[in-house]
């Protein structure tokens, strides 16, 4: 099974639907690519929200961003700037958290996710193992740049 | 987790070692981990939802990861690529073994795998996390695992 067009469509609906939710403007998407292992960059920024999905499919979502998006965020939630680290990795985690769940509507109730892991900075690589092709989601928001990332299989 | 639980993680990454690769691994004292970076050369990440909510991740030198391919595979060519796939391979193992003691509820996602330990770079688990460091062959690896 591979993610198709609507499966794609949902997603941008479901972070669309995230940010407006909160009162934020409505992110502006790029253009969905397939993530080629042979890349040379991967497509990580600084703060990456996991959610590892397992039942009706099986792979991960991520949402990956630079500090300054999240900070946004949390101004637009919480009224003022992020203080601590912590702060920004409650939120990146609670952003995919929302997101993924949010998608369970297009998916359906079989779609398992997990809390969320967060990973800070970039490795050198990163790879979801058996979910390929893995689609990458460019959006920004604010001006703030980020990547939607899924793998499901 | 409990502790009867911890010694579920105990017992299936002791078995995974053994079955594979015949020779059995050794675990020191399990802790509970601090803010520290705690990653080696490669990583495995594993998420875990239904009955139990959570994550864990395996880490281990590069060393050791060609020498259970080796061991596996019965090669003396280890690519990338295979040290790569046996990161994801053992996290898969060892979480789908625990499954026989959490029930068929617990559900494993695939793994995905960081290669690398920039400075800045960490994976947060739900904590509290416990750290089991693994002996196996004179190399050390530790398996984190951070659920509900």
């Amino acid at each position: 099974m591979r993610i198709t067009a609507e499966d794609v469509t949902a997603l941008l609906d479901c972070i669309r639907a995230y940010f407006t939710s909160i009162g934020g403007q409505k992110p502006e998407f790029g253009v969905p690519y397939s993530l080629d292992a042979r890349q040379q960059r991967h497509p990580l920024y600084t703060y990456s929200g996991h959610i590892g999905i397992s039942g009706s499919h099986r792979g991960g979502m991520v949402i990956t961003c630079d500090k300054d998006l999240i900070s946004g965020l949390l101004q637009l939630v919480l009224g003022g700037p992020a203080v601590a680290e912590e702060d920004i990795i409650h939120m990146i985690a609670e952003m995919v958290n929302t997101i993924a769940g949010n998608a369970r509507v297009h998916f359906g109730s079989g779609f398992d996710i997990s809390v969320p892991t967060v990973v800070v900075g970039e490795p050198e690589e990163f790879k979801f193992v058996l979910a390929e092709p893995t689609f990458v989601i460019p959006f920004t928001w604010s001006g703030h740049r980020a990547n939607a990332i899924i793998g499901l299989t | 987790m409990k502790e009867e639980e911890i010694q579920v993680f105990i017992r299936g990454t002791i078995s995974y070692f053994e079955e594979v690769t015949g020779i059995k691994a050794e675990l020191d004292i399990p802790y509970t981990k601090g803010p520290e970076q705690l990653l080696l050369d490669y990583s495995g990440h594993i998420g875990i939802s239904g009955n139990r909510k959570g994550g864990l991740y395996i880490t281990c030198p590069r060393p050791m990861l060609e020498d259970i391919t080796r061991k596996i595979l019965l090669t003396d060519e280890v690519d990338d690529q295979s040290v790569f796939d046996m990161i994801g391979e053992i996290a898969n193992t060892i979480a789908g073994n625990a499954r026989t003691s959490f029930g068929s509820e617990f559900n494993i996602s695939v793994p995905t795998i960081f290669k690398g330990k920039p400075n800045n770079f960490r994976i947060v688990l739900r904590t509290p996390v416990v750290v089991l460091p693994i002996n196996w062959k004179g190399y050390q690896a530790y398996l984190v695992v951070g659920i509900d």
